[in-house]
């Protein structure tokens, strides 16, 4: 069976100056016009290259999850492959029809209803007679706005506004998807039915996803692709790829925040010892901190647990178990097992007088857990899991 | 290829209804202002020419002609220019469906030409209900057929002329700015609050010949009073042709433009 998708070599590249961008583009213009070579291959003054080399095949019923941070070249590999933009080089060739949810709401008119305007797309995607009222009733169904589908779309919230976007997009049955950064519309509920509306989806085309979302990742891809710089650096199973994820965001240093650090020294062990930072600890793992405070005050100690580069996520703090420290000695706190999905954290502790005055923050502890990977939760404290019988009441 | 074409047609026509439906809701007098400034025109022309006019009779010898021709003039030429800067902005308008649906440049670009033939034919109904208003007879059927002839032209034109800047627009706000400026400047070059002038030797009569307005509106005057003037005919003729190929050579080009340019029109 041939590939729905067959990226074959692409390079793109973008100029860091719109003046140049602009003459670049007036120049190709007239190169068009007339029927020249149109693009150098070589990178001119300002330029450089967004996407370098992109190569991969997809069938039906496999989902590529395209991986990278900010600026990889994720977003451009996709418009070249949807024929939004031009590569510079390389060849995409596609088998089937294509469809993208790239940017949802586009050509929604305020002043229109959204009955009007979802009419407005599906005779835009060729939808006559029968199958654009089918459209405009699914359509209807899926986005769930009620009343609210009979009135002009500039009274939408932005939520409904999304899911008219969503639903208008995703109504659609084509051999190809792509999917730009789409799955966080709506509430919780609507995300569910978007979730539920991919998955079908999957099943009949093959799919190319884009996502911050190691979460998405991890369920519905098959395979990824890491893009760094507009290179790809790795092409394999997800799981790997949300390591390498995770590992370059680990790369992105923080600036450190502390206050008064030399008032704490402190580490983490394990069962098996000292836990050194920027050390392995695989889930699930006892951990304590032990830690030598030098104030004059009598203190209470808040340890806390942060993802890397992001916010805080659990605390420790002695006021609840009236825990004090007094000046001249060291503590130890058993943390307990810390279950925590597999990626990279630190630690921080902090002091406090008994006036709530902070008298420092430490540098922070980094560190990293390993294990399976099965959704981007947090915090993954295991159950004791048992059967029973159904109760027949 | 007449599959794409019948398509392209459909998807035109959807957006040009949907566009004609918001301008009458967001205008409360909606077309009416295809009447009202032109007749502005009109009144301003005659009350001028009457006051500059050595006598009364000399006001009123040519005088409804004269009226036709100012106000179909200004009317005409709005409308021309008005389908000019459209179809330039074409692409800058609908960026986010051209980057957001699987849909191609020739819906947009058939879109402005609906809309400009609605245009043009309001235009022309008002031509015609000022006729006898005004005391003039309609014209016979080669007359007739000359007038659609130049409205025709005047109609592709504009969109060979907007289709041909549109890419340019799209890169540089001064398209648009220079279109604007040039409202005045080709009025006054234009067979319109004065008669179209045959002689050769004159230079404002090669100035019409070159202008792809002039000589249409100047055809229009002659079919209106059921005189043929070859003087204005050939090249009205000239830029009916030239315009179709403009046209259709635009819109192939587009297909290959439009990448270029949404890469350069950022979100």
């Amino acid at each position: 069976m041939k590939p729905l998708i067959e990226v074959e070599g692409l390079w793109k590249k973008y100029s860091r100056d719109l003046n140049a961008s602009v003459r670049f583009a007036a120049k190709e213009l007239i190169q068009s016009a007339i029927g020249a070579k149109e693009k150098p291959e070589a990178l001119r003054d300002t330029e450089f290259w967004a996407l370098r080399d992109a190569s991969f095949k997809l069938h039906r019923g496999e989902v590529l999850a395209v991986l990278g941070h900010n600026g990889a070249g994720k977003s451009t590999l996709l418009k070249c492959i949807a024929g939004k933009l031009r590569a510079d080089r390389g060849r995409v060739t596609r088998r089937g029809d294509i469809g993208h949810l790239l940017e949802m709401s586009a050509g929604f008119t305020p002043q229109m209803t959204g009955r009007e305007n979802v009419s407005v797309r599906g005779r835009l995607m060729g939808k006559r007679g029968k199958a654009l009222d089918n459209y405009i009733t699914q359509v209807a169904e899926f986005a769930d706005i009620s009343e609210f589908f009979d009135s002009p779309v500039q009274f939408y919230s932005s939520g409904m506004k999304s899911r008219l976007g969503f639903a208008a997009s995703s109504v659609i049955e084509p051999d190809i998807l792509i999917l730009d950064e789409v799955l966080a519309v709506g509430d919780l509920g609507f995300r569910m039915k978007c979730y539920s509306r991919i998955d079908e989806l999957r099943q009949k085309c093959a799919v190319i996803l884009v996502t911050h979302s190691m979460n998405h990742v991890s369920r519905m891809a098959n395979s990824s692709i890491f893009l760094h710089k507009g290179q790809v650096i790795f092409q394999g199973s997800p799981q790997k790829g949300i390591d390498l994820y995770h590992e370059q965001l680990k790369g992105k240093k923080d600036k450190p925040i502390h206050f008064k650090p030399e008032r704490i020294r402190f580490k983490l062990e394990s069962n098996a010892g000292v836990i050194e930072a920027d050390s392995v600890i695989p889930f699930g793992s006892e951990v304590s901190v032990c830690g030598d405070v030098f104030v004059d005050a009598p203190i209470t100690v808040s340890v806390i647990l942060h993802e890397h580069g992001g916010a805080a996520i659990a605390e420790w703090n002695s006021k609840r178990t009236g825990f004090q420290l007094d000046p001249g000695l060291g503590f130890k706190a058993r943390l307990g097992p810390l279950n925590l999905c597999p990626g990279y954290y630190h630690l921080a502790i902090i002091g406090f007088s008994y006036s709530g005055e902070q008298l420092f923050l430490s540098d922070p502890y980094p560190f990293k857990v390993t294990g399976d990977y099965f959704n981007n939760i947090r915090l993954q404290p295991t159950a004791a899991w048992t059967i029973r019988n159904i109760d027949p009441s | 290829m007449i599959a794409r074409l019948t398509a392209a047609l459909a998807s035109g026509w959807t957006l040009a209804s949907r566009n004609i439906r918001i301008q009458m809701h967001n205008n409360a007098l909606g077309y009416a202002w295809t009447l009202i400034i032109p007749m502005l025109y009109a009144v301003c022309y005659i009350f001028i020419k009457q006051e500059l006019a050595s006598s009364a009779d000399q006001a009123k010898a040519t005088g409804g002609w004269d009226v036709i021709r100012a106000f179909g003039g200004i009317t005409l030429f709005q409308c021309w220019i008005q389908i000019v800067q459209e179809m330039s902005d074409m692409i800058r308008r609908n960026k986010g469906m051209l980057r957001g649906l699987n849909v191609g440049p020739a819906p947009f670009v058939i879109t402005v030409m609906l809309e400009g033939l609605v245009a043009f034919m309001i235009r022309a109904l008002l031509i015609a209900i000022a006729l006898p208003i005004i005391g003039l007879p309609w014209p016979d059927f080669p007359g007739i057929g000359l007038f659609f002839l130049s409205l025709a032209v005047l109609h592709l034109s504009a969109s060979g002329i907007g289709l041909v800047l549109a890419p340019w627009s799209a890169l540089y706000g001064d398209v648009r700015k220079g279109l604007q400026s040039i409202n005045l400047p080709l009025i006054l070059i234009s067979p319109i609050f004065y008669p179209a002038i045959d002689n050769t030797a004159s230079l404002i009569y090669w100035v019409n010949v070159i202008s792809p307005i002039a000589s249409p509106l100047a055809a229009l005057n002659a079919g209106l009073q059921d005189m043929i003037k070859l003087h204005y005919l050939v090249p009205m003729l000239m830029w009916g042709g030239l315009s179709i190929l403009l046209v259709a050579w635009s819109v192939v080009q587009l297909r290959r433009q439009i990448p270029i340019l949404l890469e350069r029109l950022g979100n």
